[in-house]
């Protein structure tokens, strides 16, 4: 049973989701918020697997959001859901520690299809995000660990992907499969994840 | 001008009918008075004076000569002779008139004849000394004796004649360079006078080239008669044959012209200078009624003294036209002082050095020819010349003024402009942050009904599976996910961020990508490197966009393709984009009326871009669009 938390601040929406998610089997709706207000302290409590998160929320955004759960409850896997495929935002929602976003104007069963997914390991990375990933990394001081940075196969399905290659295709081209893929990009995410936070440390100390 | 109109006074004093001998002793015998005689109707050849009594009295003589010149020839006549053995050549002072022949006829020789006059033309042949001295010479042989004749023709009022001076070569030398030396001072401050105008019309000549202003002309021209009036009053001084000397006549002609002529000048370039048209229309009207009545005058005055030579009436004339014109540019400069413009103080102060030398000039003269003012100086222009190289200095002065003041107006504009632009600028970037937040903000709520719609719809097709309400609920959902794609493609393509190219071909090839990779068509995407440094307007971007995106929707919906290539490339200003497939292609003529390929079409016209549609049944499609940068 995958447990599935939503804030939306559109309540149509949450609404509606939250009755696809139950009606849905092997998913269950277990915390629906309008805002982050108390979002550690129903978390807690709900103890959801994935949590669907619009960015644009009144007072605290998306992105802090990310930041908060991801802070406190390590283990929660956060999809960003929003209207626009606005990089900068997505990009820091994923440098915050999201692990992938999903676009409003996506079909009901492929929303589906990424949660389940996402519950299995996977983690959905687009062209242009895969673009804005490289560059971050290329601007990484050369004093972090190098635990953080790239590997060279990393890498290259960073550049394959901004090519406009699907996962399908990235898993032809190197000979392996589709879930390695998705494994690496995986790691990416977290390396982008502890890098970002190294550097917001790295910002704070210099303060 | 008013110096000869008091010479005139000094004339009545004339009655020495005697002739006096310089240099010569007993070498040279003359008669000792002049006999005189008037051919009236001047009718009479010269055999047949020689025939007649000369035995008018001396005074009525130059009564007459006073009260009818031009009819009449005037004559005068006196006898001669060389007593010596070798030839003498005299010089005769005939006085000062206007046409004067000097006859020596003599038994035993030819006779001989001498030209000269105020009015005559001068000969090339003529002596120099001839020329500086106004006398005429004739040759007397050894022991020669003969009656010397002197006829008198005088066109204008004014004459001199105080007996008949016969001059000796080397006196004559010896005066003449006398005078020189006492007239150096003011020939030197003369040449220095113009040729201080003549750099300044140089120098107003180049400012005019380079800034092409109106008063700068008349400025040119005004000089220039300045030039020309004191060449002629001074000319004769020089001794250098220019121009006034060589056609005394055009000094007579002249003489009122080249005054008046500077004034209706000046006034051209006050009007220019001040803007008197634009700033002030009513004074505007009375200084062109002004220039007009001058012209007028200048045209009558040439007309008058061409015809009569009637000197005297035409400086009265000219005094009372010189004193209303004072009176009105008083009144003209007394208005714009008013109006506190600071080009009119240049202005000003430039008339009223002309003004006061002119006054002080004739002032002047009348001291010095009336009252016998002992001055020291010949030159009574000198005040005038003065005065005329303040009035430059204040001019120049003005013009260099008002260049600067028009260099400023030009800088604050550009910095007002400047300042425009900026708050433009401005202005437009804070409307679109705007436009872009309505946009935004409307797509979200938008978007977020549709999911939510198309959410609920999926649910409704989960739990009713008849066919006809699946149908309908199937419906509802693949229509909210319709206009959410096309929203969402709005927003995308007006998004400031998404200003290139490059983002533009890489959201092309992830739904392309996607699409082929559903249907598993073997696919090839191919974009120019050079075009991530293509600049295209918005309009366009977005018109490339949906084109592109209709192509693959029909291509993935309707080719049944197995292998599909996207080509784009960037070559002198002209981008191309290639979509082709090997599917079972369209009839072009029969479909060339559906919606999907007429936006196309359109789209493409909206780029004054060309899109070329091929295709055969069973070979393929090839959509090629061509659009200029």
């Amino acid at each position: 049973m995958i447990k599935i938390a939503i804030v939306e601040d559109n309540n149509t929406l949450r609404n509606s989701l939250a009755n696809l998610f139950n009606y849905t089997e092997g998913m269950k709706c277990v915390a629906s918020l309008p805002d982050l207000g108390n979002v550690v302290s129903e978390f807690r409590k709900a103890q959801p697997d994935v949590v669907l998160m619009d960015i644009g929320l009144p007072n605290i955004s998306g992105i802090e959001g990310v930041t908060t759960v991801k802070e406190n409850l390590e283990n929660i896997e956060i999809l960003m859901f929003t209207v626009f495929e606005d990089d900068e935002n997505i990009f820091a929602a994923i440098k915050a520690g999201a692990s992938g976003y999903l676009l409003k104007k996506t079909p009901p069963e492929e929303i589906i299809e990424a949660i389940i997914s996402l519950y299995n390991g996977g983690a959905p990375m687009s062209a242009s995000i895969a673009r804005k990933v490289i560059s971050s990394f290329q601007n990484i001081q050369p004093t972090q660990k190098e635990n953080f940075q790239l590997t060279t196969r990393e890498n290259e399905l960073l550049h394959a992907l901004v090519d406009g290659l699907s996962y399908k295709k990235l898993a032809e081209k190197y000979f392996i499969s589709v879930s390695t893929v998705r494994t690496h990009i995986r790691h990416i995410y977290k390396k982008l994840h502890v890098n970002s936070k190294a550097q917001a440390v790295a910002k704070v100390l210099k303060k | 001008m008013l110096f000869l109109f008091f010479y005139q006074l000094t004339f009545s004093q004339q009655q020495d009918e005697s002739i006096t001998k310089y240099g010569f002793q007993n070498e040279l015998v003359v008669s000792n008075e002049l006999s005189c005689f008037i051919d009236t109707g001047n009718s009479l050849n010269f055999q047949q004076i020689q025939l007649k009594q000369f035995d008018i009295a001396y005074p009525l003589f130059l009564k007459k000569i006073k009260s009818l010149p031009n009819k009449n020839s005037y004559w005068l006549k006196f006898s001669i002779q060389n007593n010596t053995d070798s030839s003498l050549q005299p010089f005769f002072d005939c006085g000062d008139f206007d046409f004067i022949s000097l006859y020596l006829v003599s038994p035993h020789h030819p006779l001989q004849q001498a030209e000269g006059g105020n009015l005559a033309h001068q000969d090339k042949s003529a002596l120099e000394l001839e020329r500086m001295s106004l006398t005429l010479p004739l040759m007397l042989a050894p022991r020669q004796e003969g009656d010397v004749y002197i006829k008198i023709i005088q066109k204008t009022p004014e004459y001199y004649l105080n007996g008949i001076g016969i001059y000796k070569q080397n006196f004559l030398d010896n005066s003449i360079s006398n005078a020189y030396y006492q007239n150096r001072y003011s020939i030197v401050w003369d040449i220095l006078f113009q040729g201080f105008l003549l750099c300044q019309i140089l120098y107003v000549l180049f400012q005019w080239i380079i800034i092409r202003r109106k008063e700068y002309v008349y400025y040119f021209l005004y000089l220039i008669a300045i030039v020309f009036y004191f060449l002629s009053r001074r000319e004769a001084v020089w001794g250098i044959p220019i121009l006034f000397s060589r056609y005394p006549a055009w000094t007579i002609y002249l003489n009122k012209t080249l005054q008046i002529l500077p004034y209706f000048l000046y006034y051209r370039f006050v009007r220019y200078f001040l803007e008197i048209r634009k700033n002030y229309p009513a004074l505007y009207k009375w200084i062109i009624r002004l220039e007009y009545f001058l012209l007028a005058y200048l045209v009558f005055d040439f007309l008058f003294i061409t015809s009569t030579y009637n000197t005297f009436l035409e400086t009265k004339i000219f005094i009372c036209i010189l004193v209303l014109v004072f009176i009105i540019t008083a009144a003209f400069i007394i208005y714009l002082f008013r109006q506190k413009q600071p080009l009119i103080y240049f202005v000003m102060m430039g008339s009223l050095f002309v003004g006061l030398g002119n006054i002080l000039g004739v002032l002047f003269s009348f001291l010095v020819f009336r009252e016998d003012f002992q001055l020291g100086i010949t030159n009574m222009l000198v005040f005038s010349q003065i005065g005329i190289v303040l009035e430059i200095l204040c001019f120049t002065s003005g013009l260099s003024y008002k260049s600067k003041l028009i260099e400023e107006e030009k800088l604050s504009t550009q910095q007002n402009l400047v300042k425009q632009l900026k708050a433009n600028e401005m202005l437009n970037a804070k409307m679109q942050n705007i436009r872009n937040k309505i946009a935004f903000d409307l797509h979200d709520e938008i978007g977020s009904t549709l999911s939510s719609i198309s959410i609920l719809s999926e649910m409704a097709l989960q739990k009713k599976k008849d066919a006809e309400s699946a149908g309908i609920f199937k419906e509802i959902k693949e229509n909210s996910i319709i206009v959410m794609e096309r929203m969402d493609d709005i927003v995308w393509s007006i998004n400031p961020n998404n200003d290139s190219m490059e983002n533009l071909f890489l959201r092309i090839k992830s739904f392309a990508a996607k699409l082929f990779e559903a249907r598993e068509i073997s696919y090839k995407i191919e974009i120019d490197q050079n075009i991530n440094y293509v600049d295209v307007l918005m309009e366009f971007r977005q018109h490339i966009y949906l084109i592109m995106k209709e192509a693959i929707n029909n291509l993935v919906k309707y080719s049944g393709c197995t292998e599909a290539g996207i080509f784009v490339s960037y070559h002198s200003s002209l981008l191309t984009i290639i979509i082709k497939d090997n599917g079972k292609g369209y009839d072009v003529n029969s479909a060339s009326n559906g919606n999907g390929l007429n936006s196309m079409r359109k789209r493409a016209e909206e780029m004054n871009a060309e899109i070329d549609m091929q295709s055969k049944i069973n070979e393929g499609t090839i959509i090629k669009l061509s659009v200029k940068n």
